[in-house]
């Protein structure tokens, strides 16, 4: 309608012009375009509705925006699997149940099972029969009826048996049956013929890979049981905004599938490497008591980074053309200029200007775009404060410009490792935790581990009655009262022993036992079996290092295997630069050059360093030389895998970049 | 219908500008301010030479562009009074891009935000005045320096008020 209007007015105005033949005056109402500037009359003005705006200084809320998606934080959820071999009998829960810590999920029987019980009645009756024997031939002995011999045969075996039910005892505990029905079977009771499998704690049934008949091992998970009334929020921000980012800021989550409505968080922490993707992931809690975000979900992220004064204009001001953005202003009365503007965050009905306006500016908001139809379509004449020649110096000559990526020194990584196969029992850090040296970060349950303390166990009181044994054949050797053969076989016998039980040390100091540790061990008291003293089937897992977690990928019963990494810790206070020389630029390139180090993702970074390493070799493929710079990372602004830009000072003309810049 | 409004009018309003637009003088039309059409750039007469911004050295900051108001002020000031207005015409026209550069100034110059309306609103008020100055002198009237004095000296006051 108003471009109608406008078209009433003008082109009257056009057609008596052209009937004006000697030139002598010009229209007397209208619109006159000299350069990028409008003289507009007050009947055109009026026609178009022309409206006019200020330029004001305004508040304007800082965002960044990420993509993102909604995932299970590692502490909501658990697998389950059973610690013998064996077959599922029963199944009693299925996918989407709620569950209770400690509700039994199945049943498995085992052959394991039995063979257990079988040992530890064994052992039972036989220790019930050689302390009734031990108690009779120490009468004897001590009446010299039989020989000494015999009673240190007797003794040797009543320990033999009763270490023999204490790891029976202790085993068949780990793998999850209570003392009290094992007093009950040794008293004669029934076996068991199943093991349960128990929820480790309350939550959902994710997932249940186990059907009845199935045979399953320890290495697999048979159950997946989450709580989701908390949920993480998974956000991904490009490089280019990671400097932007911290924790504590306020996130707003939005969910297209549930409409408009915003979620608000704070980042929780964020990772200390960019993903393959080039982005940095950060993380946020976000409450779910009503289930309705589901891990997978995808989501939109706004990061607050708080208000920041800026000029700003009405949004209908702006006029792009192309590549260019302008804006009319307001001279004096019926004279507008044609402005080259820059712009930055919109901001609902308004746009941030970074360039070309000023608070106080008045600037055309109706009537713009159909005025802006009158000018010439190219750049404008007048310049923006933004064509202002930039203070910065551009690169000499002598600089050599190298795209490099931050790397955490190789001598500044640590993974802590499972020592032994097992499952993860607990978790106790964080994504970013700072941990000091020998802090438990998890702790794995492997009953491996625990048989080789009761082995340990067996072979220290076995080793005891073999030096026992060997001090009273010496005595009695010294008068021949003794054959030299017997003699030997027992010294074979505690020899042996003694390197089992050295052996065994070694192992359980490996797996992160102390020495204090493995004496408390040696001494356990297996007198009472139901006693466990320090035995366990729980190792923990200790920091390598100082630093802060990197990494991990494991929930609570996770089944790992000996020898695999579990977490990666850094220690990211000083990091290096590895960027990468073009063979011809590499020629003038030293250590001890000087070197500036800028990053992609916070343009305010700037930092120097020198050149401290020069591979030897050439990449192989791109015949690109690798260099190093080690650089202070105080303010924890350097993340792994940042793309760095680095001016090398070499004080030759080299570095194609720096050229290009120079021309 | 609409399709028509979206090419065809942008196309029939550059039409009409370029017939408005004659024999290719500079008049402006009816109701418009009688400075338009005088920019920083434009010949005014055979005594002047056409300056742009590159032939005035920019002020280095706020101070020194509020030092080079008040002499170029001065300047015009004495041109008018011992009649010689055409003398005006080299201090009017940098005192003009001097102003119209005077908000980024300041900007530059770490001035408050706060402060960058006020500069900017009595700059372009500045350059309203003298404008006015300027059109008289190109048509050969008398220019009126009295009738804009206290006006200007108010607002190169008000200019120099941010930095108190």
């Amino acid at each position: 309608m108003r471009l109608s209007v406008v078209l009433a007015i003008l082109l009257p105005l056009s057609a008596a012009a052209l009937a004006h033949d000697d030139h002598a005056a010009l229209p007397t109402t209208g619109a006159t375009v000299q350069g990028d500037l409008l003289m507009l009359s007050d009947s055109a003005a009026k026609a178009i509705g022309l409206e006019t705006a200020k330029v004001r200084l305004g508040e304007m809320q800082r965002v960044v925006r990420a993509v993102g998606s909604v995932d299970l934080p590692w502490s909501r959820q658990a697998l389950v699997t059973s610690l013998i071999p064996g077959k599922v009998t029963e199944v009693l829960v299925k996918p989407g149940e709620t569950v209770t810590a400690g509700q039994v999920l199945a049943r498995v029987e085992s052959v394991e099972l039995e063979s257990l019980q079988l040992a530890l009645l064994q052992a039972s009756a036989e220790l019930a029969y050689g302390t009734r024997l031990l108690a009779s031939q120490e009468s004897l002995a001590s009446d010299r009826v039989i020989a000494g011999r015999t009673l240190l045969a007797t003794r040797t075996e009543v320990q033999k048996e009763r270490a023999r039910l204490f790891f029976a005892w202790q085993t068949l505990q780990a793998i999850g049956l209570p003392p009290e029905r094992l007093e009950d079977l040794r008293a004669g009771g029934a076996k068991m013929s199943t093991v349960s499998i128990l929820s480790p704690r309350d939550g959902v049934v994710a997932s249940a890979g186990v059907r009845p008949g199935q045979m399953v091992d320890p290495q697999e998970h048979l159950f997946h049981i989450v709580d989701p009334t908390r949920v993480w929020i998974v956000g991904k921000v490009l490089e280019a905004d990671v400097g932007q980012v911290r924790t504590g800021q306020r996130v707003d989550v939005t969910f297209p599938m549930l409409g408009d409505k915003a979620y608000s968080a704070e980042i929780d922490h964020l990772e200390l490497r960019l993903g393959p993707d080039r982005t940095l992931s950060i993380k946020a809690y976000l409450d779910n008591p009503g289930g309705l975000l589901r891990p997978g979900m995808f989501c939109r992220i706004a990061i607050e980074r708080g208000t920041e004064k800026a000029i700003v204009a009405p949004k209908d001001a702006l006029i792009v053309d192309h590549e260019h953005k302008f804006a009319l202003v307001q001279e004096s009365k019926g004279k507008f200029e044609r402005r080259s503007i820059e712009t930055g965050q919109l901001d609902g009905d308004t746009v941030e200007i970074k360039n070309g306006l000023f608070p106080g500016d008045m600037v055309i908001t109706t009537g713009s775009h159909e005025l802006a139809a009158l000018f010439a379509p190219s750049v404008p004449t007048s310049k923006s404060a933004g064509d202002t020649p930039s203070a910065e110096p551009l690169p000499t000559r002598s600089i050599t410009i190298a795209q490099g990526q931050i790397k955490v020194p190789t001598s500044q990584k640590r993974f802590a490792s499972a020592p032994i196969g097992g499952r993860i029992r607990s978790i106790q850090v964080e994504h970013g935790q700072p941990v000091r040296e020998g802090q438990v970060l998890a702790e794995l349950e492997s009953l491996e581990f625990q048989s080789l303390q009761l082995d340990l166990i067996e072979s220290r009181a076995m080793l005891a009655q073999a030096r026992a044994n060997l001090d009273r054949l010496s005595n009695l050797a010294k008068n021949d009262s003794v054959a030299q053969r017997d003699l030997w076989e027992v010294e074979r016998e505690h020899r042996v022993l003694q390197n089992s039980v050295e052996a065994l040390r070694r192992k359980l100091s490996v797996m992160g036992l102390s020495d204090d540790q493995i004496r408390q061990v040696e001494s356990t008291d297996i007198t009472d079996p139901a006693s466990a003293g320090t035995v366990s089937a729980v190792l923990p897992i200790r920091a390598p290092g100082e630093g802060r977690i990197a990494e991990f990928d494991l929930v609570p019963g996770d089944v790992v295997a000996g020898q695999g990494t579990l977490f990666e810790i850094h220690n990211a206070a000083r990091m290096w630069v590895q960027a990468f020389l073009f063979e011809q630029d590499a020629v003038d390139v030293q250590t001890g050059q000087k070197v500036e180090v800028s990053l992609a993702s916070d343009p305010s970074f700037h930092s120097s360093g020198t050149v401290d390493r020069i591979s030897p070799v050439l990449v192989s493929g791109n015949r690109a030389l690798s260099i190093r710079i080690e650089l202070d990372n105080a303010r924890r602004a350097l993340r792994e895998d940042m793309s760095a830009i680095v001016a090398i000072e070499t004080g030759k003309p080299t570095g194609r970049l720096a050229e290009k810049a120079a021309e | 219908m609409r399709f028509m409004f979206r090419y065809m009018v942008p196309t029939m309003l550059a039409a009409s500008c370029w017939l408005l637009a004659g024999c290719g003088d500079t008049g402006a039309p009816q109701n418009a301010s009688p400075e338009a059409g005088h920019a920083a750039t434009h010949t005014h007469d055979s005594e002047e030479v056409a300056i742009t911004e590159a032939d005035v050295e920019m002020p280095a900051n706020y101070s020194d562009a509020l030092a080079r108001v008040e002499s170029y002020r001065d300047a015009i000031r004495g041109a008018i009074d011992t009649g010689d207005p055409h003398g005006a015409h080299r201090p009017l026209d940098e005192l003009d891009i001097v102003l119209r550069k005077l908000p980024e100034i300041a900007r530059d110059s770490e001035i408050p935000m706060e402060q960058w309306e006020t500069i900017n609103v009595t700059a372009r008020e500045l350059r309203n005045a003298f404008n006015e100055l300027h059109a008289a002198i190109d048509e050969n009237r008398q220019p009126d320096y009295e009738a804009v004095s206290t006006s200007i000296d108010e607002s190169v006051g008000k200019l120099n008020q941010v930095t108190k």
